[in-house]
């Protein structure tokens, strides 16, 4: 949830700034999305405290909205509540939203108002005369973000780690960009063309993904260990899989002092596993010199 | 036809290899195979469809007709939020077109990173409005008037009638709405056909620039498209007086 921004209304709104008095509200719950097929269905209720704006409501002169926006696809959509209800359910097509999906709470004017007055607004409002036109925002709430691939990458694909070309200028061969929902790990073009031929071979593709993510993911631990992440990150998909997994493993990491051991846990064996696959590549090899000889 | 796109490496690969690459992008030649030669670099979508062949020639209206008809139905606004989907297609079936189209402009690393693939590395709306191929379908996708049979890109028609209309009315964070954009085409279309003069650069701007405002304190979005056509008569009529 972020927390709305100060937008200069020309009228009062409720929630913006101190335009009505202490203990009037206006707030949705939205809860977690629920997939059905090809149908996204997220059932939210509002809260509303203020008499006036009920009122306002039960007249007919405003109506409790919800919206909807996805920065990616470039979708959005106005959803009303009925008037009687405080609870509805949105349903939106799959198809049309992707990542995350923006959901405002609004009280909107469904007509011309032309004396918007409550004896809820500030004070600074009484001796001035407001109106509202069609549309007009007469409530907001806090951005609710959903996001819509919820998924546990360390257990199930895809991961939190994507390996990628980086940009000739980049200050090292293997740059570590953790601004994302996955953690990028950018590898110079010459060494990322040599990954890509190994990575078809049979087999190789585990352990040389290993070979990148491991000292990644001790870095990201430390990291982590330390305090070294802001809010921003904390929210990201690889952040909160790597705390899964380690609630799962019951790692406190504060209580470790090896960070490449913990990565070893929470990716189950991966040095072990990672020797199996070579021993395999190499036992080919060896049997392979046996016939010969 | 099963349609194309980028896998993710290659994607990248040619996103962040511009400046090695940069002569490529002043020819009509093509050389991603040559490129990836030995490389898995596209996968087939679930899309079908028969592709038009496009053309500089025929200018822009005519592209997107054809464009947005073969994929009318069959291509979505999430797939079509795809950079990697547009991209492919930019340098591979219309190479030849893209760079006839916007070499001459595209001069700089910026402008080809807008023009063949989709502005950033993920994409972004202004980007898709400014890719070769993807803003064809996405002039096509906003103005599209399903309920106006005689002619159905009639907007779309107006939307490109100018680049600078095209760039006000697309390139705002309302554009999206299709209700907002074809209710601002429409009361244009409308002084244009009624007025002695028709709708300036100056007064577009403008219009646009003050939905724009009122989209701050104001649900655009709560509004009909005769709604919007409304207001926006009345801005520029009452310009107009001033």
């Amino acid at each position: 949830m972020n927390k709305k921004t100060n937008i200069n209304f020309p009228h009062p709104v409720l929630n913006n700034g101190e335009d009505y008095q202490e203990n009037n509200e206006f707030a949705i719950v939205p809860d977690a999305p629920v997939f059905d097929g090809n149908i996204i269905a997220i059932n939210i209720k509002y809260e509303l405290k203020s008499p006036g704006v009920i009122k306002s409501i039960a007249d007919g002169d405003l109506s409790a909205a919800i919206y909807l926006e996805c920065i990616v696809t470039g979708f959005r959509k106005l959803l009303y509540f009925d008037n009687a209800a405080a609870e509805c359910t949105i349903k939106v097509n799959s198809t049309d939203v992707s990542d995350e999906l923006t959901i405002k709470g609004y009280l909107i004017a469904n007509k011309k108002i032309s004396e918007f007055k409550l004896d809820e607004h500030n004070s600074i409002f009484s001796s001035a005369s407001i109106g509202l036109d069609k549309g007009g925002i007469a409530a907001i709430t806090d951005v609710w973000k959903v996001s819509l691939d919820d998924y546990d990458p360390l257990k199930d694909k895809p991961s939190i780690f994507k390996i990628t070309i980086g940009p000739d200028d980049q200050p090292y061969n293997v740059v570590v960009d953790e601004s994302g929902e996955r953690i990028g790990i950018r590898i110079k073009k010459e060494l990322f063309d040599k990954y890509e031929r190994f990575k078809t071979a049979p087999d190789v593709s585990a352990f040389l993904g290993a070979l990148f993510v491991i000292p990644v993911l001790t870095e990201t631990l430390r990291k982590m260990r330390d305090g070294q992440y802001e809010e921003d990150d904390k929210n990201r998909k690889w952040f909160k899989a790597i705390e899964s997994q380690l609630q799962k493993h019951s790692i406190v990491l504060g209580n470790e002092t090896s960070m490449i051991g913990v990565a070893d846990k929470i990716i189950t064996n991966v040095f072990n596993n990672s020797l199996d696959k070579i021993k395999k590549i190499c036992g080919d090899m060896f049997n392979d010199e046996t016939e010969v000889v | 036809m099963k349609i194309g796109y980028f896998l993710e490496n290659a994607y990248l690969d040619l996103f962040t290899s511009l400046q090695r690459n940069i002569e490529h992008y002043k020819t009509t030649d093509e050389w991603i195979k040559e490129y990836f030669k030995g490389r898995h670099y596209y996968k087939d979508s679930p899309i079908d469809a028969n592709l038009p062949a496009l053309s500089v020639e025929v200018g822009d209206i005519i592209n997107v007709k054809m464009l947005y008809d073969s994929l009318k139905g069959k291509l979505n606004p999430k797939q079509a939020s795809q950079p990697r989907l547009w991209s492919y297609l930019t340098h591979t079936q219309y190479w030849k077109y893209s760079v006839k189209r916007w070499s001459k402009d595209a001069d700089t690393i910026a402008k080809l990173r807008q023009r063949f693939f989709c502005g950033s590395e993920r994409g972004n709306r202004r980007g898709f409005m400014r890719n070769s191929v993807a803003q064809l379908w996405w002039f096509g996708y906003l103005t599209y008037q399903e309920d106006n049979p005689s002619n159905r890109y009639i907007l779309t028609e107006l939307l490109l009638s100018n680049s600078d209309l095209c760039k006000c009315v697309v390139e705002v964070n309302f554009s999206m709405n299709k209700n907002i954009t074809s209710g601002i085409l429409l009361a244009i279309k409308e002084i244009n056909d009624t007025q002695k003069n028709e709708v300036t650069r100056e007064e577009w701007r403008a219009l646009c620039k003050y939905i724009n405002r009122k989209g701050a304190v104001c649900i655009l979005d709560a509004l009909t498209q005769d709604e919007i056509k409304e207001i926006s008569l009345n801005y520029i009529m009452n310009l107009r007086k001033r």
